[in-house]
């Protein structure tokens, strides 16, 4: 029987095939999704900052881009996964409020999508996909039968990664 | 700084007496925008891990209007006035004076009016706040999105996340009888202003 893991802020799970990983609703957080095609492990991280040097409270590792991508590796690898053969796709970051010009993080969407990129070439892994910027919310369901990642937004309906 | 999960019942009243005249001032507003009676409930102050906000205020797929506004000054924060796509569409008719049932998708128009709206709610509350803490609160102009609720909340989540786990909210609830409108509407204030506001009433 395949299942449905839910993903809920600043968390992350791995799992693998035929399971299902899912998260919703995200504006201005990044869903970092990790997929190891080979050995069908794959795991799904919604960040809500770039890096810890963000905020005072640094004991979660999901809750940043730079620690969430170290972590749900070495979780992978406990799964059965192999560094090489795991690719990433990106969803998210968007701008719910265009144009925030107060907003004290600046853009943190865009943000967040950079420090996502950096952290996983650190790594060098690399990006087979991304769904991220706009100004519009995205649930994330990811299938870690294929590695395929469904997108739904109300703007733009549903986007096959 | 202040620990919002040590926040004693004696300051979340304080905090709820805020929300209580802040009410009383967007009752009036509001019924005389509208030329309705709008009720308001009793005001809740709450402190709220801030990975469940969204459940809190109905989950996070939820699909809402939202008006986002940023307090500034001696008090920052963060209000957030949101409601149901059929009361944004009612609004729209009450505040363009259409008839009952007629706004189907909302234009540019209806769009400024429902911002107008939330910035004469978010007004009357900081008055109120500003009166009651002699601190100077200037609120931004107005933003508007149409989208489910974790998504519209997730920033303010981000920036309260850099200072704390917990986010203390004011909410008010309000609804209209005949036309069946009902809505949210929050006040995020930051943890630092938490402190200015709690010290100001002399609850510090």
């Amino acid at each position: 029987m395949d299942e449905q893991i839910k993903v809920g802020i600043a968390d992350l799970k791995v799992s693998t095939s035929p399971n299902k990983i899912i998260t919703n609703a995200l504006g201005s957080c990044v869903a970092i999704i990790l997929y190891d095609s080979v050995h069908k492990v794959g795991g799904l991280a919604h960040i809500m900052l770039p890096s810890t040097a963000f905020s005072k409270i640094r004991s979660n590792p999901a809750k940043f881009a730079d620690t969430a991508v170290p972590e749900m590796l070495s979780m992978m690898k406990q799964l059965g996964a192999m560094k090489t053969s795991v690719s990433a796709k990106i969803v998210g970051g968007a701008q719910m409020f265009a144009n925030v010009l107060a907003e004290p993080l600046g853009n943190i969407g865009q943000r967040n999508v950079q420090a996502t990129k950096e952290a996983l070439a650190k790594e060098n892994i690399r990006v087979l996909a991304e769904d991220t910027g706009g100004d519009c919310g995205k649930s994330v369901e990811f299938n870690l039968e294929d590695g395929e990642v469904t997108v739904k937004s109300i703007k733009y309906g549903v986007n096959k990664l | 700084m202040i620990d919002l999960k040590n926040l004693t019942p004696f300051q979340l009243d304080a905090l709820k007496e805020i929300g209580n005249i802040g009410a009383s001032h967007a009752d009036t507003a509001l019924s005389e925008l509208l030329r309705k009676k709008v009720w308001i409930s009793v005001p809740e102050a709450k402190v709220v891990p801030l990975d469940e906000v969204p459940q809190e205020f109905g989950g996070a797929e939820k699909m809402v209007v939202g008006v986002y506004l940023q307090m500034q000054g001696q008090i920052s924060g963060n209000i957030l006035f949101f409601f149901s796509q059929e009361t944004a569409l009612t609004l729209a008719d009450i505040l363009m004076g259409r008839p009952a049932g007629s706004t189907k998708v909302l234009n540019e128009m209806d769009q400024s009016a429902i911002k107008e709206t939330g910035t004469i709610l978010a007004g009357s509350c900081l008055t109120a706040l500003s009166a009651l803490t002699n601190k100077e609160i200037i609120p931004s102009i107005p933003y508007y999105a149409m989208d489910m609720l974790g998504a519209l909340v997730d920033f303010i989540i981000i920036n309260l996340s850099q200072n704390a786990e917990y986010a203390m909210i004011i909410q008010l609830e309000f609804s209209e009888a005949e036309y069946k409108i009902d809505g949210s509407f929050l006040l995020l204030p930051d943890p630092q202003s938490l402190e200015v506001i709690l010290n100001s009433l002399g609850v510090g």
